[in-house]
């Protein structure tokens, strides 16, 4: 499935357990000091402050805007709405949004004007005293509700909206997206199989809260001419789509980003930069800052996705899964960009990391009145297998059977054919192998004798994750020789707390077998002068960057030996390079250092011998494809990492409270390239994720508006909900062929199959079965005091 | 506007501050200490905390004016001149820290558990911690980094 | 960011009063961590705060006249720390533990939190089954209201524009238990889903023992349950008792079905949990049985 690419060759001789390592996480001294600056501690001479008005409904036609009190302000600079700016259409994909609604609102959160002042209290006076009269419209907030006839239409035209490339949209509907994906035939398999098994599941809407809320800054020099600084996880993709929004050349826009106080795929999409950027080009020349409170992040931003999975499973008494219908009901809120990606993404993974001869998949991305859902850690994975990892177990039930052995029977395994048509080789990993670690672990746990109070479970989840990404989705390098024989390297990727910048500095070092301290790698980036990187998303940045990192160590080993074949006087095919030192193959101890020869080679009369050594890297995942409009089918997917994760759990039969013991992920990472890095990133993943699982969901009224926009009643884990859990993280290393030193992505891992753990360890505990997240305190007694088994 | 007088980080400054300004924003914007964050603006995720007269409190629900003849303690005063910091060191030889966003929050409240009591128990490391936020560590390494310095 | 206001620290009562009696829709600083919550919303437009600390009329826990007196400005910090309210008044000191974080209990007062008068307010549930009083002073001198007069409804407690919460005053009993608990959603900073505070006043004497019982964040303002508090009280409390206590409780309540963060069921349920849970640690419940 995969070609093995050149720069690998290059490394193919070595040996790839020896990436040094570093004492320290590159920006850790920084960020424990409050040295560490973010967008929000950026300040200019002259900035002026931008505060949104905002819509309190979820679906209203705009009758009228009066700004005449607010005018009076003083120390306003620019009052925009959305007349001023109706010319300006944000087209990531589809072309159905615009920076300030100008006719109509169709979230709670959604911009309707801004204020641009020399002081934020008074932007803010003069917001409150803007006064909107709007007709209130029916609102939906449910995305099989809003497929149904009778539902409330968001966007009445979108037959009319532009769009980048085909989305399988339906006119006149709420449907924006349908990805199908036909495999093998259904046929007669359900009256054939010895088990029908059909179920319903619902992973619902949850926010990032990444702790630093959005923020930019922007000044625009003239209006064809802009500078950004933002926290985006995808400075050039924002530059992409501001240079289409306002139709100029994306060089004459500059996007800085420095430090994310966290990401999780909120940032990676277009956020408030568009907003920013229409409002800001009213007063050049002068910097403009916005930067959202809690509440506005929550509603302003993009939402963390949520889908509806139905389920109908033909399984035969053995419990072979012999076929599947899938249905993904995916709330995509009021814009489709964002979303439209993770629909396909969830479809291509409803299979779980299983082998499924007869699949039909169909994904429908559906407006509904909340806001815009955008990537979130996972990516449509955790939802599919939420589902799908509780419909194994429920098989299992049924069929009276061990569902570890369910598990099985099904797996993925080296000449399996995958729901895309891949064959799964053996370099794909050992998913069977991280199935049967994770089992292992869950076994060997004793648990505590059972009280009158306490009771205790423990449940597991196989999983299977791939990005999805446009086709052309590069990562670059630069790598730049001083004149001391020290590195000056850059790398695509924004760092978010992931540590892309100490794993790259680390990739450098082992290829060009330099100490690390003698690279220094940028950490921010900047649209102008960075090395070209698409977005930071999907697991992907350290893998593709490190693979554009060995393109450029190779490249400039390459002009290395150059420069010593013209000092040797030899052709460069005659010079090898081991140990920062280059040498004559047929004569060993004929050896020049790279200090000698990484700025060129001066000869005692000045004669330059070669040139200062600098190198360009890329990597672009070779031969993607867009999926088959037929079938769903085709090389979507780069590289899938596999892996299994297990919970224990106890229950407080009295008050449904849960206490997690133990959260366990076995991952095949291909090779670490950090191991201190990696386990934190599964940790914090799994942790994320159990907020999911127990607590995390955003709450709408009927009439759209969001009921838990704060930290307040949107809960997400706190120290003490995991003070008694013990973290455990095993990595399996099968060389990803297309992977730097054969690691593969690992970042959004730990969350995929936590929430379906925690439900079969609830199932296993107590007997029931929860269908529905999160699985918080009251649900679980609410259902267990209850006789049978019903949906909650 | 009013004039207050305050002790920030061991230096004493005369500030004129609008009655609504927050603590945290006069550290921010008017001290130039960015430190501090804001992460809700609404006391709850602990971004913001500083040592005021001695005792953590969330900086975004104090006032400026409030702070009147009172000392400060902010992240960029735990220094030790030659900037090290035991909190800071054990938080990176832990790597408790990934974003990096809510740590000057837990590294302010780790200091003023230590300043409580030198030998925490289990249950002081958690009430320390309790109201502070981290979306990124799942805390194990900000638990571990507090065990070893305890230790 | 907070909406634009005007803000006084007077030092002398009589400086608080000549404001309070100009400015009617002042409104009294203490802690700030809830009132400055408010200042952040559009929706409650504040011209002005009167910041009462620089006064020390308000400040410090004291036994006086046969009942403990803590100033308004009492600190949540200083209610957990203080061992007479640990040892005696056990279930403020629960209160007091499970309130906010820390950080928010350094500021937070027991006044500020009385005066919101918040359904699921932590200390309601505590001062309304210790028969606290709430002593109010105005330019006028000094009230004393029982505390289940003061708080009247939802945000509302019997304070005129121009007086001020000085004190809570809690009558001292020679025998009494106390305990405080309540659920949340996640175990670190939360706020309460339900509540609930038992205390007995001579426990050991089983016909003379009087037994209280409130509950939070059940109805607009802590209820106590009267007919259930007669049952238990001077009689052995057996489980079968304690059955009918719970069902008796669960019927006793009608939680609004809006709220975020419990459904009805579930609070009519956790009320006669929490109970049980509270008699077994006063050592009030019969065993074996």
């Amino acid at each position: 499935m995969h070609k093995i690419v050149e720069s690998l060759n290059y490394l193919g001789g070595k040996n790839m357990a020896t990436i040094p390592q570093p004492s320290e996480r590159l920006d850790a001294r920084k960020k424990t000091s409050g040295k560490a600056k973010f967008v929000a501690d950026l300040t200019f001479p002259g900035m002026l402050h931008a505060v949104i008005l905002r819509s309190p409904h979820g679906h209203a036609l705009i009758n009228s805007i009066d700004i005449s009190e607010a005018k009076k302000i003083s120390g306003i600079e620019a009052i925009i709405t959305g007349k001023d700016v109706a010319d300006l259409v944000i087209n990531i994909d589809i072309g159905d949004q615009q920076p300030i609604a100008v006719d109509k609102v169709r979230f709670m959160g959604e911009p309707v004007a801004a204020v641009l002042a020399d002081d934020k209290w008074k932007a803010a006076e003069a917001v409150d005293l803007i006064k909107v009269e709007y007709e209130i419209l029916p609102a939906v907030t449910d995305a099989r509700e809003a497929m149904k006839e009778d539902s409330p239409i968001l966007h009445e035209k979108q037959e009319d909206y532009k769009r980048h490339g085909e989305t399988n949209f339906t006119a006149g509907t709420n449907v924006f997206s349908h990805y199908k994906l036909r495999k093998g035939k259904l046929e007669d398999i359900f009256e054939k199989a010895d088990l029908v098994l059909e179920n319903s599941f619902v992973y619902p809407h949850r926010s990032h809260t990444q702790i630093e809320p959005h923020g930019a800054i922007a000044f625009w020099t003239n209006e064809s001419e802009m500078e950004m600084y933002s926290s985006t996880q995808s400075p050039f993709f924002v530059r992409t789509c501001l240079a289409d929004m306002f139709a100029i050349d994306p060089a004459n826009i500059i996007v800085k980003a420095g430090y994310l106080g966290g990401g999780f795929g909120g940032k990676s999409d277009v956020t408030i930069e568009p907003l920013l950027a229409a409002i800001s080009r009213f007063v050049p020349g002068k910097y403009v800052k916005l930067t959202l409170g809690r509440e506005e992040a929550f509603t302003g931003s993009v939402i963390a996705r949520g889908a509806a999975v139905e389920l109908k499973t033909a399984v035969s008494k053995e419990g072979k899964i012999l076929g599947e219908k899938v249905k993904i009901y995916f709330n995509s809120g009021a814009y489709g960009s964002c979303s439209l990606h993770i629909v396909t993404a969830a479809g291509h993974n409803s299979s779980g990391p299983y082998e499924i001869d007869n699949m039909e998949v169909d994904a429908y991305g559906v407006y509904t009145n909340n806001p815009p859902v955008g990537a979130f850690r996972g990516y449509g994975h955790p939802e599919v297998h939420w589902a799908k990892e509780r419909q194994i177990n429920l098989i299992a039930k049924e069929l009276g059977i061990d569902p570890l052995k369910v598990r099985k029977i099904n797996l993925l395994k080296p000449g399996s054919i995958n729901a895309l048509g891949q064959e799964i080789e053996l370099e794909n990993g050992d998913l069977a192998g991280c199935v049967d670690k994770v089992a292992e672990r869950l076994g060997e746990i004793e648990l505590p004798a059972e009280t009158d109070n306490l009771v205790y479970g423990k449940g597991m989840a196989a999983m299977m994750k791939s990005p999805v990404m446009a086709t052309n989705s590069a990562a670059s390098a630069t790598l730049r020789f001083n004149e001391s024989g020290s590195v000056d390297l850059a790398v695509s990727g924004v760092e978010m707390g992931q540590g892309t910048k100490t794993a790259m500095r680390q990739v450098a070092a082992g290829g060009l077998e330099l100490p690390l301290e003698r690279i220094k790698i940028k950490e921010d980036i900047s649209t102008d002068n960075s090395p070209y990187g698409w977005q930071t998303i999907g697991s992907t940045t350290s893998w593709k960057g490190g693979m554009a990192v060995l393109d450029a160590v190779q490249k400039a080993i390459d002009q290395l030996k150059a420069n010593a074949a013209a000092v040797f006087d030899v052709a460069v095919t005659e010079v090898e390079y081991a140990d920062n030192k280059l040498y004559l193959s047929s004569d060993p101890d004929k050896i020049l250092t790279t200090e000698e020869v990484c700025f060129g080679y001066m000869r005692g009369n000045g004669y330059l011998l070669g040139q200062p050594v600098q190198a360009y890297g890329t990597y672009v995942p070779p031969e993607l494809t867009h999926p088959d409009p037929e079938t769903g089918q085709g090389n979507c997917a780069a590289e899938w990492t596999f892996g299994a994760q297990g919970v224990v759990l106890s229950i407080n039969k009295n008050t449904g409270e849960i206490t997690v013991h133990n959260l366990i992920t076995a991952l095949d990472a291909g090779k670490v390239i950090n191991p201190v890095l990696a386990r934190n990133q599964l940790v914090g993943a799994m942790v994320q994720e159990l907020g999911g699982a127990l607590t995390e969901e955003l709450v709408y009224a009927e009439d759209g508006k969001m009921r838990n926009n704060n930290f307040t009643d949107f809960k997400i884990p706190t120290p003490e909900d995991v003070a008694e859990t013990k973290m455990e993280v095993y990595f399996f290393e099968t060389p990803e062929p297309i992977g730097p030193f054969g690691a593969r992505g690992i970042a959004e891992h730990g969350t995929v199959g936590i929430a379906a753990a925690v439900g079969n360890a609830i199932s296993d505990a107590l007997n029931i079965e929860i269908f529905n997240l999160p699985i918080y305190n009251e649900k679980v007694f609410m259902e267990m005091t209850k006789a049978g088994d019903l949906v909650v | 506007m009013q004039e207050i007088n305050i002790t920030v980080n061991s230096k004493e400054y005369t500030l004129t501050v609008p009655p609504y300004m927050s603590l945290l924003e006069m550290l921010r914007e008017k001290l130039n200490l960015t430190g501090s964050k804001e992460g809700c603006g609404n006391g709850e995720c602990g971004a913001c905390t500083v040592l005021f007269d001695g005792e953590p409190v969330r900086s975004c629900l104090v006032l400026a004016v409030e702070a009147d003849k009172s000392e400060v303690t902010t992240i960029e005063g735990l220094s030790n001149p030659d900037g090290t910091n035991p909190i800071q060191e054990a938080f990176i030889a832990e790597d408790a820290v990934q974003c990096g966003y809510c740590t000057p929050g837990f590294v302010m409240a780790v200091q003023a558990l230590l300043n409580r009591t030198s030998e925490p128990t289990d249950e002081d490391i958690k009430e320390a911690l309790g109201g502070h936020l981290c979306r990124c560590t799942g805390y194990e390494a900000i638990y571990r980094a507090i065990k070893k310095l305890v230790k | 960011m907070f909406k634009k206001f005007d803000y006084y620290a007077p030092k002398t009562l009589a400086e608080l009063f000549e404001l309070t009696n100009e400015n009617n829709e002042a409104q009294i600083l203490a802690g700030g961590t809830d009132l400055l919550l408010k200042l952040r919303e559009k929706t409650t437009p504040h011209k002005m705060l009167i910041d009462i600390k620089k006064l020390d009329n308000f400040r410090g826990i004291e036994t006086k006249d046969g009942y403990l007196r803590m100033g308004a400005l009492t600190t949540i910090r200083e209610i957990q720390a203080s061992k007479i309210i640990r040892e005696k008044y056990t279930a403020l000191y629960d209160a007091a533990k499970s309130f906010g974080c820390l950080e928010i209990r350094n500021r937070a007062t027991i006044g500020g939190n009385i005066v919101h008068a918040s359904p699921g307010a932590e200390f309601g549930t505590p001062l309304f089954v210790l028969a606290a009083e709430a002593e109010v002073i105005g330019p006028d001198g000094t009230r004393v209201i029982p505390i289940h007069e003061f708080w009247q409804d939802v945000y509302q407690v019997d304070l005129k524009d121009n007086e001020v919460l000085a004190a809570i005053r809690l009558p001292y009993y020679e025998k009494m238990v106390s305990r405080y608990h309540r659920l949340s959603r996640v175990k670190g900073m939360d706020l309460a889903i339900v509540g609930v505070s038992v205390l007995a006043l001579d426990p050991a004497n089983i016909e003379k023992r009087e037994v209280k019982i409130a509950m939070g964040a059940v109805a607009r303002i802590p209820f106590r349950n009267k007919e259930v508090e007669t049952m238990l009280s001077g009689v052995k409390i057996t489980n079968e008792l304690l059955v009918s206590v719970k069902e008796k409780l669960s019927d006793s309540i009608a939680p609004r079905s809006s709220s975020l963060r419990a459904k009805p069921a579930y609070k009519k349920a956790m009320v006669g949990n929490l109970t049980e849970q509270a008699l077994l640690e006063l050592g009030l419940l019969e065993e074996g049985e």
